[in-house]
């Protein structure tokens, strides 16, 4: 089942949760809805149930219109963050419920949970209360009742965040085994990142009530469309510049070398670059050379000064320059040792297919 | 993929349309009853009051001023609700104290035991009262069998007869002082004080800063409903014959109201009063409701206490309870008591008026319709409280609260003026009283309880996770299949409780029954027992045995409703 949003706008009162949405999550992803808290994401998977009204705009489940049917008749599974799971209700009842809704069979509505019940296991569980369960069981519990119904659908409200790390790494790998299983089209609202890069087939990023950017995962960290995407999906750095034309970009830092810039740029242009930690080369040995441009000048080369070093074990964090306006961070991977120290003159370079150039954003926090 | 859009089939659907219709005719229905039932017999005694036929006229109040019975009777009732206020409240406060603060043994029993006195009208206690404490009643009888007295004391005498008045209300009204409190202390973060106590605060200091400002909307919004029972209270200045008081005053002019239009007037100022204390009350309270931040250890706040204060505690308790029950036990007496005349006790005990009650046309009716319309008034009220709560707490219809107030209304408006109301209403109507005052009496004792119901039914839906029922929603399922399979069950100990404390309340009712309830065949319990009390003979031991009966009843219904609901019961004893 395709999804998709033509201009959606939801209004409470005079605030605007969802502005002018418009979405196409295509038949069998695993669609991630990824913002900061407030972006309007839960209100986008909670228009697409049928549980909000929409202010303006359509929704169409492949070619046909749902932005008037009911909650109940658009086929969705949900699981809330919260699970909803009815308290008063055995795991099989809760399971079942949406079975009997459907009058199916008695034979049918027990294969269905027997089923379901299995590829969640929650056999040995069946007969237990919510209440007399663990966070982890519970959750599946949610998946289980949202699944038997096999819906048209399955929504996800930030279903893990209420479980402690090393469940929530155990339900990723369960979720996506799941969704590859039965092909289901899947829409998933999240706040962490990592949930969506290691999962999903799209993630779209939302920011106060509009879609920034969708994408795949890789493209999404390698290609962001805006500053506040780089700065939203992993570390970045944001550095104020100017386009001197011939795609190179004068900073406080120096002058940088890109490999390719959009084409609405012109000469004298203010701009934003972005360039990832990691993408930072420290030249721990002296006689590394640096990185020469086609023309054979030193650049994308820095000598600056190591202001602070944080140890992380498998990385280590240096943040380098002398002021806000030239700090550079930049991270280091699996080093033994080196003799690096506060207060040091330290050399690094970027390769120029690592950087990204933006138009300038006015708020580059990651405001809501 | 199996779902199509619509998932579930169009049986399904036509189902969902057909419950929802129902679901939204029950709504109108309940506004219909509100309208008919409240909004129109207040209308119709505001407007009687203010015209004479179709000329507008003030002359109803000049006569209601310029008369000193009613004048008087004012008074009397105010003062009758002041003081009983402020006696409930010493009473009460020392009792929610230990009950929210100290943990001993036997707590339960002894707290359950506070809330005995509930069972029974104020009024049916006079009766024993009145044997007990007459000129030659039972307590000067044995003074001067002892000799401590050698003339009878006028207990009940012309100046005494308000402390009588008072004393049994605050009797019977102090366990809603005592629940509220408790609720209100309970309510109250520990770890508050306990930062008082280690910044070096006097205990005095923490009770006055700390304590209090956040006890004390609760406090008001008990000591509300305990003023306005107090002070619109009919049952008990008849019986004791203290005939300058507001109610007495409108019950005689219920009856002649055609004739003397100040009745409206009167009871018009009595809507006024009650009405207006309430609001006020609101308003001076209604924006200091503190959220209480999250809690800590609940238990940290209960103390064990020592020896000495175990006993003070136990002596206390059990003084109170003894004292309380003093008309209970009275009213058992004279229930049992054979051949007794000038002696203190009764020489002879019998269980002959308990029998008599099923030869006694009155008495055996009276029980009967009482449970009859007692049951139908609380069936009434758990589905239209349940409904209203759902209403309101869901926001499902623009302005609920507009609702939620409407449906509060009858706790600041006296059983009385709403009785009275009903009568010049409906008389000459297919629902007269006069007729067949059933319909009525069901209507107007479930609409006096429907406040405690909504309230307890609100207080279970606001714990329920509004995402259960969306949950319910995704899977097909109509409104209100999900109130049946889903909130129904969730809130169930909500609606058993609040139903038992409806059905107890409307066994109790004396303003309803006694003004509606106009030819013997109708009477319910209450006016059985006041109608064999005025009789002369053995009716006063007939009425007795059947107050007993009904005691019985209450005290199993409350006794229920307060192992069900526990400390959370103060909250429906509040008016806001």
């Amino acid at each position: 089942m395709r999804v998709t949003f033509e201009g959606v706008t939801k209004k409470y009162g005079d605030f605007t949760a969802v502005r002018d949405l418009s979405l196409t999550i295509e038949d069998g992803a695993l669609h991630f809805l990824l913002g900061p808290s407030g972006c309007g994401k839960t209100t986008t998977l909670r228009l697409l149930a049928g549980l909000e009204t929409l202010t303006q705009g359509r929704i169409l489940f492949d070619d046909q219109d749902v932005t008037k049917v009911d909650s109940a008749d658009r086929g969705i599974g949900m699981v809330f963050q919260n699970y909803a799971l009815w308290p008063h209700m055995t795991v099989t009842q809760n399971v079942e419920y949406g079975l009997k809704l459907r009058k199916l069979s008695r034979s049918e509505v027990s294969d269905r949970v027997r089923d379901v019940l299995g590829y969640t296991r929650l056999e040995p569980f069946a007969t237990r209360l919510p209440g007399q369960l663990s966070g982890g069981q519970q959750q599946r519990v949610a998946l289980a009742r949202a699944m038997a119904i096999r819906p048209n659908v399955l929504l996800l409200d930030e279903p893990l965040s209420n479980l402690d790390a090393k469940l929530r790494l155990e339900m990723r790998d369960n979720i996506t085994s799941i969704h590859q299983q039965t092909g289901i089209t899947t829409v998933y609202v999240t706040h962490d990142q990592k949930e969506a890069l290691s999962m999903g087939t799209a993630v779209s990023i939302q920011r106060a009530g509009q879609i920034v950017q969708t994408d795949s995962p890789r493209q999404l960290y390698w290609k962001p469309a805006t500053p506040f995407v780089a700065g939203f999906i992993g570390e970045t750095n944001l550095i104020a510049g100017t386009y001197l034309g011939d795609r190179r970009v004068e900073t406080a830092l120096g002058e940088w070398a890109l490999d390719e810039v959009g084409e609405d740029f012109a000469a004298g242009d203010a701009v934003t670059l972005s360039v990832r930690p990691e993408s930072v080369v420290v030249h721990l040995d002296d006689d590394t050379p640096a990185t020469t441009s086609s023309l054979g000048n030193p650049v994308n080369g820095f000598t600056l000064r190591l202001k602070h070093l944080t140890y992380l074990g498998d990385t280590e964090h240096l943040r380098l320059g002398d002021d806000a306006d030239t700090e550079l961070k930049a991270s280091l991977f699996n080093v033994e040792a080196h003799h690096l120290a506060p207060d040091d003159i330290v050399r690094c370079s970027v390769r120029p297919s690592a950087l990204r150039m933006f138009q300038p954003e006015h708020d580059l926090s990651s405001g809501t | 993929m199996n779902s199509t859009i619509g998932g579930a089939e169009d049986s399904g659907r036509v189902n969902r349309i057909i419950a929802t219709a129902v679901g939204y005719g029950t709504i109108a229905f309940t506004l219909a009853i509100l309208l008919f039932f409240l909004v129109i017999p207040v209308g119709v005694i505001v407007t009687k009051a203010f015209y004479n036929g179709d000329t507008f006229t003030l002359a109803y109040f000049r006569l209601l001023f310029a008369n000193d019975l009613q004048m008087t009777s004012i008074w009397n009732s105010l003062a009758i609700g002041i003081a009983t206020t402020i006696l409930t409240t010493l009473l009460a406060l020392p009792l929610a104290i230990v009950n929210a603060r100290y943990e001993f043994r036997g707590k339960t029993l002894l707290s359950g035991l506070l809330l005995v006195p509930m069972v029974m009208p104020p009024f049916v206690g006079a009766i024993g009262i009145l044997r007990f404490f007459a000129r030659h009643g039972s307590v000067n009888l044995q003074f001067m069998d002892w000799g401590w007295i050698d003339r009878p004391i006028e207990w009940l005498g012309e100046g005494n007869v308000f402390w009588a008045v008072v004393i049994l209300e605050v009797l019977h009204l102090y366990p809603i002082m005592y629940l509220n409190l408790t609720a209100a202390l309970a309510n109250i973060d520990p770890s508050l004080e306990e930062m008082a106590n280690t910044l070096g605060v006097k205990r005095w200091r923490i009770l006055k800063d700390i304590v209090w400002p956040l006890a004390r909307p609760g406090y008001f919004a008990g000591a509300i409903i305990v003023f306005i029972w107090a002070l619109t209270d009919l049952g008990t200045p008849l019986l004791v014959g203290y005939e300058a008081t507001m109610p007495v005053r409108i019950f005689t002019l219920v009856t002649d109201v055609n004739e003397n239009p100040v009745g409206f007037a009167l009871v018009f100022f009595v809507i006024v009063l009650t009405v207006g204390i309430f609001l006020g009350s609101k308003l001076l309270m209604g924006g200091k409701k503190y959220e209480m931040m999250a809690r800590g250890h609940v238990t940290s706040g209960i103390r064990r206490p020592s020896p000495l204060g175990t006993l003070g505690i136990y002596l206390l308790l059990l003084t109170t309870v003894v004292i309380a029950l003093v008309p209970h036990f009275s009213v058992m007496v004279v229930s049992v008591g054979d051949k007794w005349f000038m002696t203190p006790m009764p020489e002879h005990y019998t269980i002959k008026y308990y029998l008599a009650i099923l030869e006694t046309e009155l008495a055996f009716t009276g029980i009967r319709n009482s449970m009859l319309l007692s049951t139908a008034s609380m069936l009434l009220d758990v589905v239209l409280g349940l409904l209203i709560a759902y209403v309101v707490v869901r926001k499902l219809i623009p302005m609920a609260n507009l609702l939620d107030s409407l449906v509060m209304v009858p706790l600041a408006l006296p059983g009385i003026v709403l009785a009275f109301g009903y009568v010049v209403t409906y008389t000459g109507t297919f629902l007269d009283p006069l007729d067949n005052p059933i319909p009525l009496l069901i209507i107007a004792y479930a609409i006096r309880r429907l406040p405690f119901m909504v309230r307890s039914a609100a207080a279970g839906l606001q714990q329920t996770n509004v995402a259960l029922e969306e949950a319910s929603a995704t899977f097909g399922a109509s409104r209100f299949y999900t109130i049946r399979k889903i909130i129904m069950p969730l809130v169930f100990a909500n609606l058993v409780a609040g139903g038992l404390l409806c059905f107890a309340y409307a066994m109790l009712d004396v303003s309803d029954s006694l003004i509606l309830a106009m030819k013997d065949k109708f009477y319910p319990m209450t006016k059985a027992i006041y109608a064999l009390f005025l009789e002369h003979g053995t009716g006063e031991f007939i009425a007795s045995a059947l107050g007993m009966i009904g005691m019985l009843i209450l005290a199993a219904c409350i006794l229920g409703a307060s192992m069900i609901l526990g400390k959370k019961m103060g909250e429906l004893f509040r008016s806001g």
